[in-house]
């Protein structure tokens, strides 16, 4: 049970408290440097984190999120409590809310059965904690941090709370910035990436002309001309028959032709094989790992990217391989709830006498159910309808990711189990 | 032995469940996780963790915080974290926030590993 932490004046000795004052200075200097430019909203909060235990010199610290307005937040770190125990302050939010919109000074534990009630209490009690404040995300309350009680001898001063407002403040305006260059840098990478694919489109249209001339003239030509003959001859003429088989074979060849050339799902996956090359497996899939992470990580989710095959080269379209990999990447974010983590696995091994690279893409969500997972690969499959209609429809669909995989001479593999999460697993051959 | 900014992370001896590291440079909010993925290998059931801080220049407030979580985590593992030949600097940090008694705090490695032989 946390050790009340009162609000005091400055109470320590003149020596002390100059000597408090620069360290706090300093904790805040450092504060900002460490924030001025995060990876992810991760790194951002563990700076936070440890810059606050060693300023306050508290063993005990969380830090909540929300990943969207109306989200209750998620304990995105805890140090020396639990995150079970931590969910549960959560629970209190919006109490905490409203307090922190009203008041936006650090609150103390001591003060919570007074100004929010005995529940809120006992709840920061049973964490350990002593105090808490505000994380703000452009005028919105969208986080809180709390910590334990000073260890040593101390307690909390004043000046403990005025430093711990002024670095919940650089947090806040850090994690604000974060958010508005994560959303155009996202909005930007859909941009490019529509654009790869219009430029694909635009090449296979070119294409499609060149196949109509040809493919579709000759049998049409071939019709024309039965129909014409037909027409000089007379209906009852003894070449009437074989002129109408003639004809009518080279309109059912015209209607194949057609068919197969308007099938839009082959045009989309021709787009993703277009510009096969050989690349390194690492450095391609490093890349597109890096371009993703931030928005994965504002979204709530904890990515993690291992390499264990740094000199494995593949052969593959560099746009196809891409969008199988955002293809697995949004599923694992669609189906989880924040504050899930999902990691990239590399790997390189051998099987049936060569050399593979296998991606492993997990996330310890709540898992796909069996009969869910044996359609999981089924074109015009209909996922949860819920989740879907919250996500944008800009994937390629599980389907075509498989097809993609398979044409570039690999595997697309899922496996699941109800609350143990889910792990898709690609594997591409070496070159 | 792990570089990250300022700072050098050196594993200078592991021996069953002691493992010391030297640490130098600067321990702030940029380096203060690298120390922390140094040592997280390290950190086994029952092991003791030796830092030698002699060679640290500048100990911040994310420093003593990434020792803080380095000695809950030992805690946690029935481990212990062992902290030897502070500069006069570094001791003052840690006194000013009164953590001198939370710390286990040798004068050098030697008498940290008499203290852990005994």
């Amino acid at each position: 049970m946390a050790t009340p932490a009162r609000r005091t004046p400055d109470d320590l000795p003149r020596e002390r408290l100059a000597e408090a004052r620069q360290h706090s200075l300093l904790a805040l200097v450092e504060l900002s440097r460490a924030l001025s430019s995060p990876r992810d909203v991760y790194q951002a909060v563990d700076a936070l984190m440890l810059n606050l235990m060693g300023l306050l010199g508290s063993g005990r610290a969380v830090v909540w999120l929300s990943a969207e307005t109306d989200l209750p937040p998620v304990a995105v770190r805890c140090q020396g409590t639990d995150r079970a125990t931590a969910a549960l302050v959560a629970g209190c939010w919006s109490q905490l809310a409203a307090r922190f919109a009203a008041d936006p000074r650090p609150l103390l534990a001591s003060e919570i059965p007074s100004r929010l009630g005995a529940e809120p209490s006992r709840l920061v009690a049973a964490a350990g904690l002593a105090v808490l404040a505000p994380l703000w995300i452009e005028s919105e309350v969208l986080g809180m941090v709390a910590l334990g009680a000073p260890l040593g001898n101390r307690t909390f001063v004043a000046l403990d709370l005025e430093v711990l407002e002024a670095a919940t403040a650089i947090a806040s305006t850090s994690l604000g910035s974060l958010r508005m260059q994560t959303r155009v840098f996202e909005t930007n990478r859909l941009l490019r990436q529509a654009n790869r694919e219009l430029e694909g489109l635009d090449r296979l249209k070119s294409e499609f002309v060149a196949n109509v001339n040809h493919e579709l003239r000759t049998p049409l030509a071939v019709l024309i001309a039965g129909l014409d003959c037909l027409n000089d001859f007379g209906v009852t003429s003894p070449q009437a028959p074989d002129l109408v088989a003639r004809s009518l074979g080279s309109a059912r060849g015209l209607k194949t032709q057609i068919e197969r050339l308007l099938q839009l799902s082959d045009l989309s996956r021709k787009v993703l094989l277009a510009d096969t090359a050989e690349h390194l497996a690492a450095g391609l899939i490093g890349h597109w790992h890096e371009e993703r992470r931030a928005a994965v990580c504002l979204g709530l989710r904890e990515i993690q990217f291992e390499n264990h095959a740094p000199a494995a080269m593949i052969r593959c379209d560099a746009l196809g391989l891409r969008r199988i990999l955002d293809e697995l990447l949004d599923n694992a974010v669609k189906f989880t709830p924040p504050g899930s983590h999902i990691g990239l696995r590399l790997s390189h091994h051998l099987e049936r006498g060569r050399g593979w690279v296998r991606l492993a893409v997990s996330d310890d969500g709540p898992g796909i159910p069996a009969d869910q997972l044996a359609t999981l690969f089924e074109k015009f499959r209909q996922v949860d309808a819920s989740a879907t209609r919250e996500v944008g429809g800009l994937g390629i669909g599980l389907s075509l990711a498989r097809e993609v995989a398979e044409a570039m001479g690999g595997t697309l593999t899922v496996a699941s189990r109800p609350g143990h999460g889910t792990t898709f697993t690609l594997n591409l051959p070496v070159v | 032995m792990m570089a990250a900014g300022d700072l050098r992370v050196t594993e200078r001896g592991l021996e069953g469940r002691v493992a010391v590291l030297r640490i130098e440079g600067r321990l702030d909010a940029l380096t203060a996780p690298g120390l922390l993925a140094a040592c997280d290998p390290l950190q086994t059931r029952g092991r003791h963790l030796v830092l030698d801080l002699a060679r640290v220049t500048f100990l911040g407030s994310s420093g003593v915080g990434a020792l803080l979580v380095l000695a809950e985590q030992a805690r946690e593992r029935e481990g212990t974290l062992q902290l030897v030949a502070l500069s006069d600097a570094t001791r003052g940090v840690i006194e000013l926030l009164d953590l001198v008694p939370y710390f286990v705090i040798h004068a050098n490695e030697r008498a940290a590993l008499a203290a852990l032989r005994s």
